[in-house]
């Protein structure tokens, strides 16, 4: 499967917030977009998620292009997990769940088949959250929210994973062990998954692609290798140190007085 | 699934339960025999024939009431992703019942036709829903929007005061009735077209079930899942209003319901809105049923007072709900 981006276009009030974009993306591959705040990475997830609206340019699934899927054909083949949820009314965490379920079926179906169930209870254990089911989804820590978001999305079990800082709350062995959950399932599943983040670190140890993102434009695509020092010190402001180890390059910010 | 099969089942029963004791209490108390003797079409006697017919009347009216007000209570608190949204709070009630009283005003001869009340009743309901809701985006906190129902509240509650205190040799009752709810002016040629809107709003309702459970997690959610977060929240704000509207029409304000039914609900089988519906129906239902006892019983123990409004009763029911609501809240 190959997700292409062509010259998109996102504005909003009349502002660029994403100009040209272009880039491929293919299954099995674990695509981080880097970029600064404000550089337009969660627009562009939303855009390629038909949840904000595109100015100009396309989306193209497999060449089919992303404007003729029916709102429900694309909720069974696109995910997006970004970092907010309103729980204002009380709801479980299992009641969230299965709403994933909800594009694979019929609209007046009014129960849950055995399936169903067992995606959602499949992806809880995968995802290390079975003991979270019956809790309110008001009452977790962020962290444990950061966990039943990224599961929402996988009970939708979507052929393009999009995921929006899926790591930011989770500390340092939940940012390893979710990471390593979802590369897991893009090689196993051959999703095509691309996540947003601006860690770097992360994104060195992790990457199997790397599209980098500067105030709506793409500055650099490609293979880990893209990032360079000067690349990261020009675009985020910030002194590294690019580390080889076991034949990868790990990013490491230091501070100025080194 | 197994804990809704059971809550239903024990509901229903509850609800057949207080619908026999609803028509067995009043001024002449009638027994079990009595009652199912009319029923199976043993009854000659033509007074005790127009007591029961009376009383059933009555008692189908609250149970009707209470179902559609709950619903809409549902409904609204998805609708508005907040626990303490409910018609009367938000004052959806008070703006229907002013609505139908200046229509009243203007045409006195209305008072004769039910099904023309009603439809100001749900016109007039819609317009405080939308008043309510453009008054809260003022502020964004869940109590901003109970704050604005209270400003809409007062505002037409003081004008349905007024209308109604003059319209009084009009409607010829007493004017609290109607701006605090009673059954006992229901007739029986009211019920067929209270029972026809009620129940298929309530089948309708059903339909937007499943996009009303993603709709509350937010508007991203509702887009992915396939649905259109604008178009639910008016489907649900319609047919809440229709309940809303056709409830004041006939019976007045009744508040609270729509309030402490869904959260009852919520506690017996949690908040997936397939589910919650049709129970929270079963749980307004039995408790404005119990509540019209109330009232009967009161009237029977201090004769010559009159009764007391329903309102009254579901009131010291139902605020109890949201005075625990909002302290929890504020502790948040």
């Amino acid at each position: 499967m190959r997700l292409a981006i062509k010259n998109l276009i996102v504005e909003y009030n009349s502002t660029r917030a994403l100009n040209e974009v272009t880039f491929d993306v293919l299954s099995g591959e674990l695509t981080f977009i880097l970029g600064p705040n404000g550089a337009g990475k969660t627009t562009l997830l939303k855009a390629i998620s038909r949840l904000v609206n595109i100015a100009g340019g396309s989306v193209y699934i497999d060449g089919k292009d992303l404007k003729n899927y029916s709102s429900k054909e694309l909720g069974r083949t696109l995910a997006y997990a970004g970092p907010q949820v309103r729980r204002e009314l009380p709801s479980t965490v299992f009641e969230f769940l299965l709403i994933g379920r909800y594009p694979h079926q019929n609209y007046l179906q009014y129960v849950e088949t055995v399936k169903d169930v067992e995606v959602v209870e499949r992806v809880a254990a995968e995802l290390n959250i079975r003991e979270l089911l019956n809790r309110k989804l008001s009452e977790l820590s962020s962290g444990e929210l950061q966990r039943v978001l990224i599961a929402r999305a996988l009970v939708q079990e979507p052929a393009i994973l999009l995921l929006d800082e899926p790591a930011a709350f989770l500390d340092i062995r939940y940012k390893i062990e979710v990471l390593n959950i979802i590369k897991d399932l893009t090689r196993k599943k051959k999703l095509i998954t691309i996540i947003a983040n601006n860690d770097l670190h992360l994104t060195s140890l992790y990457a199997d692609k790397v599209i980098v993102l500067n105030s709506g434009h793409v500055i650099a695509v490609g293979g880990p290798e893209v990032l360079t020092k000067e690349l990261i010190e020009e675009v985020f402001k910030v002194r590294v140190e690019i580390l080889n180890y076991h034949n990868r390059n790990l990013i490491l910010p230091i501070t100025s007085s080194h | 699934m197994r804990r809704y099969v059971l809550s239903i089942t024990s509901l229903t029963v509850l609800l057949i339960v207080v619908f026999f004791l609803s028509i067995s209490v009043g001024v002449v108390g009638l027994g079990l025999k009595e009652v199912v003797g009319y029923f199976l079409g043993a009854t000659y006697d033509p007074l005790l024939k127009s007591i029961l017919e009376l009383r059933i009347t009555r008692t189908l009216a609250s149970a009707l009431t209470g179902a559609s007000l709950a619903v809409a209570g549902v409904l609204i608190q998805g609708v508005t992703r907040n626990p303490l949204a409910e018609p009367y709070i938000l004052g959806i009630s008070s703006t229907a019942l002013s609505v139908t009283s200046l229509v009243l005003m203007v045409k006195p001869s209305l008072i004769n036709s039910r099904t023309e009340i009603m439809l100001y009743s749900f016109l007039g309901a819609l317009l405080g829903f939308t008043f309510t809701l453009m008054l809260s985006r003022l502020g964004s906190s869940g109590l901003s929007l109970v704050l604005a129902g209270v400003a809409v509240t007062s505002i037409s509650s003081g004008i349905s005061h007024i209308l109604l205190y003059l319209l009084q040799s009009v409607l010829r009752m007493p004017y609290v009735y109607l701006l605090m709810g009673s059954v006992s002016p229901v007739l029986k040629s009211d019920l067929p077209i209270l029972t026809s809107t009620s129940v298929l709003c309530i089948l309708a309702s059903l339909l937007i079930a499943k996009p009303l459970n993603a709709y509350v997690y937010g508007d991203e959610y509702s887009k992915q899942l396939g649905f259109n977060p604008r178009l639910t929240l008016l489907t649900a704000a319609t047919i809440a209003s229709i309940l809303t509207g056709i409830t004041v029409g006939v019976v007045g304000i009744v508040g609270f319901v729509g309030l402490a039914s869904p959260h009852i609900c919520r506690y017996l089988i949690g908040s997936d809105h397939r589910f919650s519906l049709p129970t929270s129906a079963l749980v307004g239902a039995t408790l404005v049923v119990f509540s019209d006892i109330v009232v009967r019983t009161v009237s029977v123990v201090v004769r010559g007072l009159g009764e007391l409004p329903l309102g009254v009763i579901t009131a010291v029911i139902g605020a109890p709900f949201l005075a625990y609501l909002v302290l929890r809240r504020v502790r948040e």
